[in-house]
């Protein structure tokens, strides 16, 4: 079996004769990826619809998030459809008013932006994973939980403790409690690979998409991509030039498809890639990071949450 | 390795991180808290949301990825 990702490039298509040259730009393109995707028929009219996105950082010094523009698409998309969105990120009420402040405010996003477990994240719902790597109960949270569709809106970037972060993450951290994110970040003394670590994250992943059956789908924004995680106060320029957008209903076929766009990718002049002498079609993260990110994918395929055999349907002008 | 930091300017030492920390990371002494235990300290982040005057910061340590990244 193989799955389908949809693809927006970063870099301008020309259009075909005739066409404007607007259709060849992302913003365009990723709207039509959306219409292509499996999206229209995962939300239903009176759906309430969760976009976890990262907002960035609490104290201002990072600035490589996705950009706003890029959430107002999904969010009018997504009313097209009937649906109610909503836009969520983790850490209670105050990353809220950072998310505002980095731009995912109402006027720009077109949605409301709530915390995914309330303003002291005490909103959770336990959730009992049958045969995990190491979590057997994992705190999910209440309104990720109660979302009747989860679009997990992911920043593809390095992380220190995974290699790098992306769609798995982005449930596994951003869409779960203080006491899970705890187990999972406490599983990083077991090895210095940090693989307990990307196990407890598909663990807490497998968690959060329990009762989204048919009702998710995964985005990966693989531009900026930046070094560090979202959360860290600092950005450095990224290491590959941008490559798009990614969309798939499997997460396992996304995240390996966005990981690897990226070690195929040629290392930004005056990045940390090139700094580090990263070659083309290596391992990036694995040298920067020393931790091998591809853990996380091929223990989510493991699960049953997708495969890696992946199609990719590039979206082009019209 | 996190960071764990407290600003004691606004720290009124009412024991909530003490209280939330599952890892035993604060004490409280003279009242203000003290991240006594940051080894110790799993990133769950819940002294962050329950501080009521946000006197906390969590970040990883910065020391580490600046010397392996930038060598500095």
């Amino acid at each position: 079996m193989v799955s389908k990702v949809y693809f927006a490039s970063a870099r301008f298509t020309p259009p075909s004769e005739g066409g404007r040259a607007r259709e060849g730009s992302l913003p365009v393109k990723f709207r039509k990826a959306l219409e292509q995707s499996p999206l229209p028929s995962i939300v239903e009219k009176g759906n309430i619809v969760a976009i976890k996105v990262h907002v960035g950082s609490m104290e201002v010094g990072g600035f490589r998030f996705i950009r706003p523009l890029f959430v107002r698409l999904l969010v009018d998309y997504v009313k097209e459809l009937g649906g109610v969105p909503f836009v969520t990120d983790t850490w209670g009420i105050r990353h809220v008013y950072s998310g505002i402040q980095n731009g995912f405010g109402f006027d720009v996003i077109g949605a409301v932006l709530l915390p995914v477990s309330g303003i002291k994240e005490n909103f959770l719902y336990e959730v009992e994973l049958p045969n995990p790597y190491h979590l057997k109960k994992v705190q999910v949270g209440g309104n990720i939980y109660d979302a009747d569709v989860l679009i997990n809106f992911s920043h593809v970037k390095g992380h220190s403790s995974p290699g790098a972060g992306g769609a798995i993450k982005n449930l596994a951290m951003g869409c779960t409690g203080p006491r899970t994110r705890g187990e999972i970040h406490q599983l990083e003394r077991r090895d210095s690979v940090g693989r307990a670590f990307q196990e407890g994250m598909v663990d807490a992943a497998r968690a959060v998409l329990m009762n989204k059956r048919g009702k998710a789908l995964h985005i990966n924004y693989v531009m900026d991509v930046q070094p560090m995680c979202d959360c860290a106060p600092w950005s450095d320029i990224p290491i590959v030039p941008d490559i798009g957008i990614l969309i798939s209903e499997d997460i396992v076929a996304v995240e390996y498809a966005s990981f690897k766009m990226i070690d195929e990718a040629p290392n930004t002049p005056g990045s940390i890639a090139e700094k580090l002498g990263v070659k083309p079609g290596e391992n990036k993260w694995l040298k920067i990071h020393g931790k091998d990110p591809y853990i996380q994918v091929e223990a989510a395929e493991k699960v049953g949450l997708g495969t890696r055999q992946y199609e990719i349907i590039e979206v082009l002008p019209s | 390795m996190p960071r764990v930091t407290v600003d004691h300017e606004r720290c009124i030492g009412c024991g909530t991180c003490y209280k939330v920390c599952p890892s035993g990371v604060f004490i409280i002494r003279r009242g203000k808290a003290y991240p006594v235990n940051e080894d110790k300290c799993v990133m769950c982040r819940a002294c962050i949301t329950h501080c009521p005057v946000n006197a906390i910061t969590i970040s990883h340590r910065e020391e580490e990825l600046l010397k392996r990244l930038y060598g500095v």
